[in-house]
């Protein structure tokens, strides 16, 4: 058993610097996940551990043993290291039974035929595969050949396995029950685990401790539930949960002694005296609202048809203008209405904003991140079970419309806008019919996050 | 329904304009010598002897062993070596292992005409010319670059995670070329093995200039039976024929391992 110490590792390839001065430590016994979005660097890290990839700085410990250092001139090979790896294509040797793919490290390592045989044996038996070892890999279904890829990395009792996406390929309900099965297998030998995946309830389900990547750069390492509950800044925050956690953008100032926090609203406005008013009139009445792509003949025939006539030149100007203002978005040739886009019956044709003010009671250790400053510029986050939902006005709530509702069968999705932004909030039950209506929410005042706006770093 | 009739009218048409020649060739490799000359190649030998396939094959007979041999090992040395490269460029790979490629490449246009002089002058200074070690290491040298290529493409599709993999098992560079590499390329071995054994067999000009006497290949030996007798088509067309007929045996051995090995990109697990 073993500990692992990774201090400033960095690896640059042709152009793109995969890991940047990773830091980490990985407790003797612990589960360890490494967890991002793909290219983040988890593989280019967990290839470096296995001693499959040279970094550029850095030195990778295991215990007191350094087994990586570029500087010294230290790179022990993956046997020196007594590691084992697991890939996410498993990469089982075609041409070989399941009995030689397991035996192929003992083969390797010169073990004698007997203690070959009792190895082999022990580990088919653990991952009951025993009936399967004078078959192919081709005549095996992914969750056996999974299980002979972890039979390959078990058979040698390595130090620290290594995996890599293990569970990427197989199907949902074969993945959950293996996620299972691995949790029981580490329990049982106790060896040291460094597990690489995107799925973040992979990685909760699964992590002792979990590191979050991106680009890179780690954000933030604790337990799963810490990583729910307290988020160190905006990247981990929308990256974990399920659906994300909502973020509104605001300016934090002070109101009467009280920190309050202003959250912008935009909504969309359309003058029908102006050409640019006209064609979002049509763009949401005629060619299919927000999202729909229409060419600028369509807008063109929609216009002729409510008897607004405009010229071709008219008519281009006033769409590049629109695009040029975020009014419209343009693809090829086609535009459309973005997709937050809603439509109100205001008077002038700019988009508004409509302020919101919400106090919540935040801490005082804010005010010193204030500084001096009179507002800071924030991105509020609140999950979506965080959130309660009021058909009626409430002082401190937020006012926003039923878009969609999903059921998911113990939990029912409702899909809401404010202003622009798309919120989702959780509930138990709800009714039907409050879809397309106005509502009122109410985030719970313990369970927001306060971001910096600018650095996306923890407030509150 | 016409198209399709139309379809076999022509590739009946073609396939016969084909086999004429072959046809023509066995027919009068069956004639006596007056036979030959009174009759059309394409009619029915009017009496059968096996007399120009025994007098073919002793003058060819020496030729056919030497070409044999020089063909066989040339082609086994050249498979495994293009292998080895093929291996060491695509999954082992260095520092400048792609320019090193396009040089290996840029070898398969290098015509044998131009290399003639110099390379009968290397052969005699050292000492082999005029003997079938010449003729290994030449065509082990030329058929280098066409079985790095294709070997290199075909490692190329076998997954990465392959030889990582073996590699975390602690298998070293040669190791995993041995038990992971090798056995997987069979098919690749079987269309390289193909490909050289035909062109190496065929050859003309290296076996002109660099064997003499008892020791040319059977392809010069099947031109001098046209020029030292005066026309026996008998015997020039039976000559023919056993010359061919290693290279038909090759295709019908490995031929249906041939397509399976141009069919097969990689083998997945």
């Amino acid at each position: 058993m073993v500990k692992v110490v990774i201090k400033n590792l960095t690896k640059k390839y042709a152009t793109v610097q995969a890991v940047k001065n990773l830091d980490l430590d990985i407790g003797d016994k612990e589960f360890f996940v490494l967890l991002g979005p793909s290219g983040c660097g988890k593989t280019t890290a967990l290839l470096c551990i296995a001693g499959l990839l040279r970094p550029d700085a850095g030195e990778i410990w295991f215990d007191d043993k350094l087994v990586t250092s570029p500087q010294r001139d230290v790179y022990l090979r993956p046997q020196e290291r007594g590691v084992a790896m697991v890939f996410q294509d498993y990469a089982l040797y075609p041409h070989m039974t399941v009995f030689r793919n397991i035996s192929f490290p003992l083969e390797v390592t010169g073990a004698s035929q007997n203690e070959i045989e009792r190895r082999v044996k022990a580990t088919a038996e653990l991952l009951d595969i025993s009936q399967l070892l004078d078959r192919k890999p081709k005549q095996l279904s992914g969750g056996q050949r999974q299980r002979v890829a972890l039979g390959r990395a078990i058979v040698r009792e390595p130090k620290i396995f290594l995996m890599d996406e293990p569970l990427a390929n197989l199907d949902a309900k074969l993945r959950v029950y293996m996620r299972f099965e691995l949790k029981k297998l580490h329990q049982r030998l106790g060896t040291t685990t460094v597990y690489v995946t995107h799925d973040q309830v992979e990685a909760m389900s699964l992590g002792d401790r979990v590191a979050v990547l991106r680009d890179g750069v780690l954000q933030q390492v604790t337990t799963p539930k810490e990583l729910y509950d307290a988020p160190k800044n905006v990247f981990v925050a929308g990256f974990i949960g399920s659906p994300p956690m909502n973020m509104l953008s605001g300016k934090l100032l002070e109101k009467d002694g009280n920190l309050t926090i202003e959250l912008v609203k935009k909504t969309f406005d359309m003058d029908t005296s102006k050409v640019g008013g006209r064609i979002i009139y049509c763009a949401f009445k005629d060619l299919g609202g927000p999202g729909v792509r229409f060419s600028s003949t369509d807008v063109a025939k929609a216009l002729d048809e409510r008897g607004w006539h405009v010229t071709d030149e008219e008519l281009s100007t006033a769409l590049d203008s629109m695009v040029d203002n975020a009014q419209l978005v343009k693809e090829r040739e086609e535009y459309c209405l973005p997709k937050e886009a809603v439509l109100t019956g205001d008077e002038s044709a700019q988009t508004r904003h409509v302020q919101v003010l919400a106090t919540f009671d935040l801490p005082s250790s804010i005010r010193e991140k204030m500084k001096d400053a009179n507002t800071l510029e924030i991105t509020l986050g609140f999950r979506p079970e965080d959130i309660v939902l009021s058909k009626n006005s409430q002082s401190n709530a937020l006012e926003a419309k039923v878009e969609m509702m999903e059921s998911i069968g113990r939990e029912i999705h409702i899909h809401l806008t404010f202003g622009d932004y798309p919120i989702v909030a959780v509930a138990t039950a709800v009714e039907d019919t409050i879809i397309g209506k106005t509502v009122w929410m109410i985030p719970n005042e313990e369970k927001i996050h306060v971001f910096d706006g600018k650095t996306g770093e923890l407030l509150a | 329904m016409l198209p399709r009739i139309l379809l076999y009218v022509l590739l009946i048409f073609f396939a016969f304009m084909f086999v004429l020649p072959f046809y023509a060739g066995i027919t009068t490799s069956l004639k006596t010598d007056t036979d030959v000359i009174k009759t059309s190649p394409i009619t029915l030998p009017p009496t059968v002897t096996f007399g120009p396939w025994i007098s073919a094959l002793k003058t060819m007979g020496r030729p056919l062993l030497n070409s044999l041999a020089f063909t066989i090992f040339a082609t086994i040395f050249s498979c495994f070596i293009g292998s080895i490269n093929g291996y060491v460029l695509s999954k082992v790979r260095f520092k400048g292992s792609d320019v090193v490629f396009l040089f290996f490449c840029a070898g398969i246009f290098i015509p044998y005409q131009t290399v003639l002089i110099p390379l009968v002058l290397t052969m005699a200074r050292l000492g082999l010319y005029n003997s079938l070690l010449a003729l290994i290491l030449t065509h082990t040298a030329y058929g280098i670059p066409i079985c790095t290529l294709l070997f290199r493409n075909f490692y190329k599709d076998l997954p990465d995670s392959l030889v990582m993999a073996a590699k975390a098992d602690g298998a070293g560079t040669w190791r995993i070329y041995q038990s992971i590499i090798l056995p997987l390329s069979l098919s690749a071995f079987v269309v390289a093995a193909v490909l050289q054994f035909t062109s190496i067999w065929n050859d003309f000009l290296f076996g002109l200039v660099l064997l003499t006497g008892p020791n040319v290949p059977a392809s010069v030996a099947l031109a001098n039976l046209k020029g030292t007798t005066t026309s026996t088509w008998n015997t020039l067309m039976a000559g023919a024929i056993w010359f061919a007929l290693p290279v038909v045996i090759v295709y019908l051995v490995l031929g249906k391992y041939l397509i399976k090995g141009y069919m097969s990109g990689a083998i997945k697990g």
